[in-house]
């Protein structure tokens, strides 16, 4: 039966099908592979997460003459907020009054600094809303370090010759703040309950900074000199042109990773679509070949169905045939796509962007996906060809 | 098995207002009956016997198997017809003309599955064309072709043999062997014929059908 399904094909087009499902595979598992891995790069400034700025008014000589203010009115909030390509923005909210950061651990030489404190809503910051909650019960006040600020640590350390601080470790280190007037000064204990690159000042629950701004600047006015913005998915462009017209500015640094981010983001993701349109017309020759492979075989099949053999058993053989075709699709595809996912890989680490040389799980899964796909449309239309003569 | 056809008429037909032993009649074929369907050119043998086996349906009026309407059978049931109950010798042969005499035979289901090709080979030799086992059928002429398609629908169990003009190209020495051939498989299988010629076309010891 083998023999009498088969001899009729054209294998230059079975051969072409192949071909472009292989090149379009091996497009789709790496362009897949490299976007997973963008993902998690860096977990805490993961490269494709969405674009968050920290905004503020450009100083210029007015602000110095005292006019202007360099604080965002609750218009000028909502109006921003309005704006298509912004998905979130909030005030970010600033101490009052004088706080000083004091080491008090046995493993650190003791260290005293005058630092800011800043608080921004729970969703900009990658820690539990468990965790990163303070009341007036609180055994300490949990804040989230800038990483800057450890490094700085790290190089005072070095300095009094002793060992340096991981992240895990300065966790446990007991510290206090030191906060308001000499008049009325209170030390609280705290502790470093997570790390960010996004902001420069430490963080603190929003509800302490309320408390601390009534209890030690006697304020309940919020300044709001600086917002944080996210830019919705691919409109980091609107948003920095919407900034520059209003005379806001963010940092140049922040706005390039941003750049980047979004470059990188749209160059995968169009990667990605190019791949799947590969695999598509690919998909297209390879179901086409099926067709006419059938239709030229109408008579023998008629033959077959006329002497007893059931719809099943003849559709299994074409079936049997194309998951053949499809495993030595997959197997080339998946082996070129290890030996080009390895040298990418190779080539990014030498560039200095540390990734983890595994396969991405989710490559794999589209794999499954597309054979899947595959297999399912064989069976549909070779039943479909073959039920219709049946009847004739 | 039990064959009815209840005013069957060919939508071909429509206006002619015809009136046959078959078409707009009554017809029954009892199981392990022979029938000899004969007429002219052009009154529908075919078509009675595609009609019979389910390959065509451009006809008004019922036809039942088994006391169930042909149009209620489900494709396993017909299967399980085309397979074990009713096997058929096809006007135009139906033969694969790129395979050769024993792969062509091999496409019966049975054999298809592995069966034993002995008792093909014995009715080949019976029949004068054991030298052309491994030849492709391509290279056949039509009479020989007509002994292989004789021999595939007679190597498989069946309960009706349905027969298209089954001995057209064969001389007479030839049709006699075939008829021999047919008579011992059907005595083997208690089963029964139908068989369509042109009219003055003899052969077996038929019940005659008018078309």
């Amino acid at each position: 039966m083998q023999k009498l399904f088969f001899y009729k094909q054209n294998r230059f087009q079975l051969f072409i099908a192949c071909f472009g499902c292989v090149i379009g595979l091996i497009m789709l598992l790496v362009s897949i592979q490299l976007y997973i891995k963008a993902k998690l790069y860096n977990d805490d400034a993961a490269l494709l997460d969405e674009n968050t700025l920290i905004v503020q008014k450009q100083v210029g000589r007015a602000a110095h003459l005292g006019i202007g203010s360099p604080n965002f009115s609750q218009s000028e909030i909502a109006e921003l907020k309005s704006q298509e390509f912004i998905t979130t923005c909030s005030p970010i909210m600033s101490n009052q009054f004088e706080v000083i950061v004091e080491i008090d651990d046995p493993i650190i030489p003791a260290f005293k600094s005058n630092i800011f404190l800043q608080s921004v809503e729970n969703e900009f910051i990658d820690i539990s809303s468990t965790q990163f909650d303070w009341s007036d019960s609180s055994d300490y006040v949990p804040v989230v370090m800038p990483n800057n600020f450890l490094i700085m640590l790290n190089t005072f350390l070095s300095a009094s010759a002793m060992p340096q601080l991981s992240e895990s470790l300065i966790s446990n280190v007991k510290m206090n703040l030191i906060v308001g007037p000499r008049s009325n000064r209170a030390i609280i204990p705290a502790r470093i309950v997570g790390f960010t690159d996004t902001f420069s000042a430490i963080l603190v629950p929003s509800t302490f900074l309320k408390m601390a701004n009534l209890k030690y600047a006697n304020t309940q006015n919020q300044f709001q000199s600086q917002l944080v913005v996210k830019a919705a998915d691919k409109m980091l462009g609107l948003l920095e042109s919407h900034l520059k017209d209003k005379g806001y500015e963010s940092g140049e640094g922040q706005l390039f990773i941003s750049r980047l981010k979004s470059a990188l983001s749209v160059v995968l993701v169009l990667v990605i679509c190019l791949a799947l349109l590969t695999l598509l017309l690919s998909f297209i020759i390879m179901i086409q070949y099926l067709l006419s492979l059938l239709s030229n075989l109408s008579f023998e099949i008629r033959v077959m169905l006329r002497l007893g053999h059931s719809i099943y058993v003849l559709k299994n053989k074409f079936l049997r045939f194309f998951a053949f075709i499809f495993t030595i699709v997959s197997t080339v595809s998946i082996i070129s796509f290890y030996f080009m996912s390895s040298a990418i890989e190779n080539k990014l680490i030498s560039s200095g962007i540390l990734i983890n040389k595994t396969i991405s799980v989710w490559s794999v899964v589209s794999l499954f996906v597309v054979f899947i796909i595959f297999i399912l449309s064989v069976n549909f239309y070779t039943t479909r060809r073959i039920k219709a003569q049946f009847y004739c | 098995m039990k064959i009815q056809f209840k005013n069957v008429c060919p939508y071909v037909f429509d206006e002619l207002s015809l009136k046959s032993d078959i078409w707009n009649n009554d017809f029954t074929i009892e199981g392990g009956m022979r029938y000899q369907v004969h007429g002219p050119s052009g009154r529908g043998k075919t078509s009675f016997l595609s009609y019979l086996l389910g390959y065509r349906r451009d006809y008004r009026g019922e036809v039942f198997i088994n006391g169930q309407p042909i149009f209620e059978l489900k494709i396993d049931e017909w299967v399980k017809l085309r397979s074990e109950k009713i096997t058929t010798i096809f006007q135009d042969l139906q033969l694969i003309e790129k395979l050769s005499v024993s792969e062509n035979l091999s496409l019966i289901p049975k054999f298809a599955e592995g069966y034993d090709l002995s008792k093909a080979k014995k009715m080949l030799n019976f029949l004068g064309m054991e030298e052309k086992y491994d030849e492709r059928v391509e290279t056949l002429s039509f009479g020989q072709k007509q002994r292989v398609a004789i021999i595939r629908s007679l190597c498989k169990p069946f309960e009706l043999l349905v027969c298209d003009e089954p001995f057209s190209h064969l001389d007479e020495i030839n049709k006699a062997k075939c008829v021999e051939l047919i008579e011992n498989r059907l005595k083997e299988e208690s089963a029964g014929i139908v068989l369509t010629t042109l009219d003055g076309e003899k052969q077996l010891d038929l019940k005659s059908i008018h078309l």
